[in-house]
């Protein structure tokens, strides 16, 4: 007895350290990382698509409840127990691999949409089935922040690593077109305009280049890093792009800074245009609005402190209101003549990835214009509310 | 959390900006963090010092109460206190270094931005106005993610630079333990006491817990284990409190683990010889005692 008890005494402190030891490695170690899934629709009747951490869910637009299965003739599909199949792909990928998603699909067919993931492989899912084609997905060259673009058949899409790739689709393999290498990440989707991919990367550059090989017609020093996308102006003569120098800037296609407009904090986000304005917010929760005069872009109202904490997402533009999602958990509408709130939902979770307007159509039946979110809690991962006066339409938790 | 992390961060980023390298930046931040850990790092090895200087005393306590080992500890620790000595004085430092360790772990992590989120983060984290043109830290050395855990699969360079900054981590935390931590004193019956033998398995479990630390966090923070260990090393051994003896294993010296010379800051020499008489001829390690 006395020698167990010495052997206690004298293990206790090594026992303290180890359980230190494992709980440090609890909090610190290998999880899923948080992430913000992209909304978007596909098919007719449209359905909400929501790629998040480790999964897939589709989603009603009318009820929010994830989309029923159906066979060829129309009936439910039901599973062993009884209870409707639902269009869900839990796990994605092979087990144990973290697989996460920040990326909205596209559409590679009719029957196909294509996931990039964050884990750095590319997904296709059945849309009838919602099973995976391809296993545990085809490896791509890094992991996946923006949403990719497709157009004629190429994939461009942009890693956290910091390249830019244009993939072939008509190859099972996605076999890389060619790779942009830039020093640091890019998180914004690539716009496409005349055979010409824009793109803006961590490493404080805008770039242009041909879509066909990739080779750089131009780049453009933003002073400081650029995670949002470039957006182009109604024209189609100019892009704006924030960047972390504090700034939204206006660059002509030739790749010249024709004008910037000075920001509180960093612009992560990519800006809304509507007409000759911009809207856009940054890192701090300020709001502003500015005027394209062609010559300039000026300062119409901000910074207007909306919120208490970042604006991710690019503002909802609609007739008599901005939306717009925080990071504080709350999503204001805000007057855009003067930036005013003009009412405030709370959510219960953080607002980072984007938004969507649905407005009631053939192949849209919802059954008023609503505004649809996605948080980063599980309690309430995605949420909508009708445009007019913020009602709270539905909401979907895991 | 953020009143430490926020200026570690700031720290460690104007370190990137100035020196323009990641891992030197760790690497001054790590000796700033010592300079400042310096008068906890000095309380304890003046700590230290001091029970090595109780030895002959302890020695007399362990022959007068030779056979009531209870006696002995009850003994033992009403002298500890007399003389404001602290028995695990040895493990302080290392001890100290975990809230430290665990913000400067959490700042390298924000600082380097592996993820969106972090990045997102550090937005509110740099209190110096124009830092955020160095934004993103350039996180790459050697091949590798500074701000992942090596990734020994991989094979090649990285594999390599991988396995070698966790057995560096492991060699020089055994290393830095060794030299900095007072030899255990035999008792009267040869035996360690239950404190020197603490000590001792602390010496054994601390390497290998740092090993693992070095596996599964960043790269970034086992440069900080490996920059901290030998700068704790030079710490001690400029105040003359070094004991590199105590890193030679006794089968190697044919020697017991026997206190050895151990030289004080202000020149004195404090023997063991009084602790190694006829009665305690074997060490722990079954081999013969010698006193020097």
């Amino acid at each position: 007895m006395n020698r167990l008890s010495r052997f206690a005494r004298r293990a206790s402190l090594p026992g303290a350290l180890l359980l230190v030891m494992f709980v440090l490695s609890a909090c610190t170690g290998a999880r899923l990382e948080a992430t913000w899934g992209s909304l978007s629709l596909t098919g007719s009747p449209a359905t909400i698509v929501f790629p998040f951490y480790d999964r897939i869910v589709m989603l009603d637009p009318v009820t929010g409840q994830p989309v029923q299965l159906v066979d060829n003739d129309g009936n439910t599909r039901l599973d062993d127990q009884g209870n409707p199949r639902i269009w869900e792909v839990p796990d994605a990928g092979e087990r144990n691999a973290q697989v996460q998603f920040y990326t909205a699909p596209v559409q590679l067919d009719d029957e196909t949409l294509l996931f990039a993931s964050y884990a750095g492989r590319l997904f296709e899912v059945d849309t009838a089935t919602g099973r995976i084609n391809n296993g545990s997905g085809t490896p791509m060259g890094g992991q996946a922040v923006g949403d990719p673009l497709l157009a004629d058949g190429t994939l461009y899409l942009g890693y956290n690593q910091g390249d830019l790739q244009a993939l072939d689709t008509g190859n099972s393999t996605f076999p890389p077109i060619w790779t942009l290498d830039t020093d640091h990440g890019i998180y914004g989707q690539p716009i496409l305009l005349d055979g010409t991919i824009y793109t803006a990367s961590l490493d404080h550059n805008a770039y242009a280049l041909d879509a066909v090989t990739g080779e750089i017609q131009w780049k453009a020093d933003l002073n400081g890093a650029a995670t949002s996308a470039p957006a182009l102006s109604a024209n189609s003569d100019a892009l704006y792009v924030g960047s972390f120098a504090n700034a939204l800037f206006k660059l002509n296609l030739d790749g010249q800074i024709v004008s910037s407009v000075p920001a509180s904090n960093w612009v992560w986000g990519t800006p809304a245009v509507s007409g000759d304005m911009v809207y856009f917010g940054d890192v701090s929760g300020n709001l502003y609005a500015a005027r394209d005069t062609g010559d300039a872009l000026e300062l119409v109202w901000g910074p207007v402190p909306v919120a208490t904490n970042a604006i991710v997402a690019t503002p909802l533009v609609t007739e008599n209101a901005l939306i717009v999602g925080s990071r504080d958990k709350n999503v204001y509408w805000v007057d855009p003549a003067s930036g005013a709130v003009l009412q405030t939902r709370e959510t219960k979770g953080e607002v980072l990835g984007n938004m969507l307007l649905l407005e009631p159509s053939d192949s849209l039946p919802v059954g008023e214009p609503t505004v649809v979110v996605s948080t980063m809690a599980h309690e309430e991962l995605v949420i909508a509310f009708a445009l007019d006066n913020g009602e709270r339409l539905w909401a979907y938790s895991r | 959390m953020d009143i430490i992390l926020n200026p570690f961060v700031t720290l460690l980023t104007l370190l990137y900006a100035v020196l323009g390298s990641m891992v030197l930046a760790i690497v001054v931040f790590t000796i700033v963090v010592r300079l400042l850990t310096y008068p906890l790092t000095a309380k304890q090895m003046k700590s230290s010092q001091a029970m090595t200087k109780l030895q002959p005393e302890l020695k007399k306590l362990q022959e007068k109460y030779k056979g009531d080992r209870e006696k002995i500890s009850q003994e033992q620790m009403r002298l500890y206190r007399e003389y404001g000595v602290n028995p695990l004085g040895g493990c302080l430092p290392l001890l100290i270094q975990f809230p430290v360790f665990i913000a400067l772990y959490q700042s390298i992590l924000h600082a380097l931005a592996a993820n969106p989120l972090q990045l997102l983060d550090l937005s509110g984290r740099l209190l110096i106005p124009g830092l955020a043109s160095y934004v993103p830290l350039n996180n790459m050395w050697l091949g590798l993610n500074l701000a992942l855990p090596p990734n020994i699969s991989a094979g090649g360079l990285a594999a390599v630079v991988g396995v070698t900054l966790i057995a560096a981590t492991v060699i020089t935390t055994w290393l830095q333990f060794k030299v900095t931590t007072p030899p255990p004193v035999p008792s009267a019956d040869g035996k360690k006491d239950q404190t020197a033998a603490m000590t001792q398995s602390m010496g054994t479990i601390m390497p290998l817990m740092y090993g693992f630390f070095a596996l599964s966090f960043s790269i970034g923070i086992s440069i900080y284990f490996i920059v901290s260990n030998l700068a704790g090393i030079l710490q001690a051994v400029l105040m003359g409190r070094a004991n590199f003896r105590n890193a030679i294993p006794s089968w190697l010296t044919n020697r017991s683990s026997t206190p050895a010379i151990v030289e004080t800051r202000a020149g004195d020499v404090v023997t063991p010889a009084a602790t190694t008489s006829g009665k305690s001829g074997k060490s722990s390690g079954g081999k013969s005692s010698k006193s020097r």
